[in-house]
C-alpha cells in the first residue's frame, strides 16, 4: 500500500528499543503530532482504511523477525470494538499474517488515554485471560498501539507469564514521552 | 463496488475519499469532524452590558453601527480592516444586540491560542454573561451567551448560529479547505460576518454583489499609520550579519522582537545562531509542545526575542514589538502573509510605531505588493499629523 514520501517523512519511523519489566520492547514510532493525528483518526474516528498505514512498509521485515512467535494483542472493551466496528490493534497487526491469539479480555471500560498516572496503574484490575492455552516453549509477542507508562503492558505480561512461554517480547506502534500525559 | 455513495453530512461523492468498513462505505473526507453536537437547549441571559477601558474611535463607532444595521436588514457583511484596527471591538455592539434579543451568536477564529485570547478579552468586556470557549481538547461545554470557537469546531453546530462572526477567513486552516466551508455553511441559521485584513479577489467580488456589504476600516484604532516594512537586500552572509546588527540595536533600546522564519527547520537554526550572541530568547513553531508557556514568558519579558514560524503570524498583541522577517523572499510568503506579519508591530496606543524589516535575497513581487498595499492603506488615512 503506497504511502507518499511526505507522509513517510512525517511519520518518522524510529524503531525505539526499550525494556518492560526486563522484556525486550520495540516501538516503531515516536508519538509525534503526525502519528497522534493518524491514531486519533484511526482509533478515535473509526477510520478503518488506515489500518495498514502503521506497519505496512515494514510488514515483511517484522513478519520475518517474529515468524515463529505467537502474537497476543492488548484488548479493548468489547462495546468499544462494536461501536468502532473493528478492533484497531488486531486489524493493524493482523496484516503481519502471524498466528494471533486473542486471549486477553478487558472487563471494564477503563480508558487509559484519559487517566492520570495513578489511575493507569489500576488497569490490571480490568484485564484477564479468557483462555489458557499451553504456551510452553513458545515465544510470545504482545502488541499494542500506544505505550505510555507501561501499566497496561506490564499487566498483560503478568497474565501471559502464567501460561509459561519461553519468552515474551513487546511491539508497539508508538511510544509517548512521559510529559505528554494529561494532568 | 457500489459507487453511488454520497456522504449525508458533507455531500462528498468523490470515490477517492470513500472508505469501506465491514463492506459498508463511509466518508473519509469529513471523518475527523465527528463528535458531540450542540443541543440548542441553552437558555441565555437576556442582557449583555459591556465595559471597555477605552473609547472606540469614530471610525470604529461608525463601522459598529453599520454592522448592526446590516444584520438587522438581513445583509451579510465583509469587514476589510487592517491589522490592529480593533476588529474585535467593532463587534461588541452587534454581539450585545444578539444576546439581548435571544439570538445565538458565535465568534470563530482559525487558531486555538487566538480563540483562548479572545475568550479572555470578551469575558472582560461582557462581565455579566456566560461565555464559552470551544476548541480541541476543550469541548465539554458547547453553548453560552457568546460562543468563542475554532473554525474546526463548527461541525458541532447544525444550523445553529443566528449570527456567526468569522475572523481571519483567509488563514490556514480555513483557506482552501472545502470541508470547513461545508461545515461553516451548515452551522449558520441566519447571517454571518467575515473579517480579514487581507481579502482575496473572489471574496471581494462575492461581497460586492447586492444583498451583501463590504465595510472598510483602514485606520488603526490609534489613528496612526501602519508600519511600512524596510527591505534589506543581500546574500546569505550579509543577511546573517545584518540580522545580528538589527537585533542588537533593537534589544539595546529595550524593545522586543519577533523574528519570522519561513520553515520550522529555520526557526531552530536561526535561534541557535542568535543564541550565540543574545541569550534571552527562544523559538516557537507548530511542533513546540509548550507554546502557551513560551508566549507567556515573552509577555513578561523573560524572553526578549522569539524566532517563530507562521504560528505567530496572527492574533497576537504585544506592546512595542518590532518585527524582522528572515528570508522574506521565500516562496511561502505571499503578500497576504507579509501584511499580516507586518501587522504584528505597532499595535498598542502607547507604542504605535513599530519597525518591520524584511531580510531578503531579492525584493520580489510579493514583498513589493505587500509594501504597496500598506502604503495605499496609509494614504487613505485622513491627515491628522
Amino acid at each position: 500500500m503506497p504511502i507518499c514520501q511526505a507522509c513517510q517523512t512525517e511519520m518518522e519511523p524510529k524503531f525505539i528499543s526499550f525494556f518492560v519489566d526486563g522484556h525486550k520492547a520495540i516501538s516503531i514510532y515516536d508519538y509525534n503530532p503526525f502519528i497522534r493525528k493518524l491514531i486519533y483518526q484511526y482509533k478515535g474516528c473509526y477510520d478503518y482504511e488506515l489500518h495498514k498505514v502503521f506497519l505496512d512498509r515494514y510488514a515483511k521485515e517484522i513478519k520475518l523477525r517474529y515468524s515463529d512467535y505467537v502474537v497476543i494483542p492488548i484488548p479493548s472493551y468489547k462495546n468499544e470494538d462494536e461501536e468502532r466496528g473493528f478492533n484497531h490493534v488486531v486489524e493493524t497487526f493482523k496484516s503481519l499474517g502471524i498466528n494471533m491469539l486473542n486471549i486477553i479480555e478487558k472487563t471494564e471500560k477503563h480508558k487509559q488515554a484519559v487517566s492520570t498516572v495513578n489511575q493507569r496503574k489500576e488497569v490490571y484490575k480490568y484485564l484477564e485471560l479468557n483462555c489458557y492455552p499451553d504456551l510452553n516453549k513458545k515465544k510470545v509477542l504482545i502488541v499494542d498501539d500506544v505505550y505510555t507508562t507501561g501499566s497496561t503492558m506490564k499487566a498483560a505480561i503478568h497474565l501471559v507469564e502464567k501460561l509459561n512461554p519461553k519468552k515474551i517480547d513487546v511491539l508497539v506502534v508508538a511510544k509517548t514521552k512521559a510529559k505528554q500525559l494529561p494532568k | 463496488m457500489p459507487d453511488n455513495f454520497t456522504c449525508p453530512i458533507c455531500g462528498n461523492k468523490d470515490p477517492k475519499y470513500i472508505g469501506y468498513k465491514n463492506g459498508k462505505p463511509y466518508c473519509r473526507k469529513c471523518i475527523t469532524f465527528r463528535g458531540q453536537e450542540a443541543s440548542g437547549d441553552y437558555v441565555q441571559l437576556d442582557s449583555a452590558e459591556w465595559t471597555l477601558k477605552y473609547e472606540l474611535s469614530d471610525d470604529q463607532k461608525k463601522l459598529s453601527k453599520q454592522l448592526l444595521e446590516n444584520f438587522q436588514n438581513g445583509i451579510d457583511s465583509l469587514v476589510h480592516a487592517v491589522c490592529g484596527s480593533g476588529k474585535t471591538e467593532i463587534c461588541i455592539g452587534i454581539i450585545s444586540y444578539c444576546i439581548r434579543n435571544g439570538l445565538k451568536v458565535g465568534f470563530a477564529v482559525p487558531r486555538r491560542d487566538v480563540c483562548i485570547e479572545l475568550y479572555y478579552r470578551f469575558a472582560d468586556i461582557f462581565r455579566e454573561n456566560d461565555l464559552t470557549a470551544v476548541y480541541g481538547g476543550n469541548t465539554k461545554y458547547l453553548e453560552g451567551d457568546l460562543v468563542l470557537l475554532t473554525t474546526h469546531q463548527l461541525f458541532r453546530y447544525d444550523h445553529y448560529f443566528d449570527l456567526l462572526i468569522v475572523d481571519e477567513i483567509d488563514a490556514f486552516p480555513f483557506k482552501g479547505s472545502e470541508i470547513l466551508e461545508v461545515f461553516f455553511k451548515r452551522s449558520i441559521k441566519k447571517n454571518y460576518v467575515l473579517m480579514t485584513a487581507t481579502p482575496n479577489k473572489e471574496t471581494l467580488e462575492y461581497f460586492s454583489k447586492p444583498g451583501r456589504a463590504i465595510l472598510q476600516l483602514f485606520s488603526r484604532f490609534h489613528g496612526k499609520p501602519l508600519p511600512v516594512p524596510r527591505v534589506i537586500k543581500g546574500n546569505e552572509l550579509y543577511l546573517n550579519y545584518k540580522l545580528v546588527r538589527e537585533v542588537s540595536r533593537i534589544l539595546k533600546s529595550f524593545k522586543q522582537i519577533f523574528i519570522f522564519t519561513p520553515t520550522i527547520d529555520l526557526s531552530i537554526k536561526v535561534y541557535k545562531f542568535l543564541r550565540l550572541f543574545f541569550r534571552n530568547g527562544y523559538y516557537i513553531n507548530s511542533h513546540s509542545e509548550n507554546r502557551d508557556e513560551i508566549i507567556k514568558r515573552f509577555r513578561v519579558k523573560k524572553y526578549r526575542y522569539l524566532v517563530t514560524t507562521a504560528v505567530l503570524e496572527r492574533g497576537v498583541t504585544v506592546k512595542d514589538l518590532q518585527v524582522i522577517v528572515y528570508h522574506a523572499d521565500h516562496p511561502i510568503y505571499d503578500s497576504y502573509s507579509l501584511i499580516q506579519i507586518a501587522g504584528r508591530a505597532g499595535r498598542k496606543k502607547e507604542a504605535p510605531e513599530g519597525e518591520v524589516i524584511f531580510l531578503a535575497r531579492e525584493n520580489n513581487e510579493e514583498m513589493q505588493r505587500a509594501i504597496a498595499e500598506i502604503n495605499a492603506a496609509n494614504k487613505k488615512l485622513p491627515n491628522l499629523l
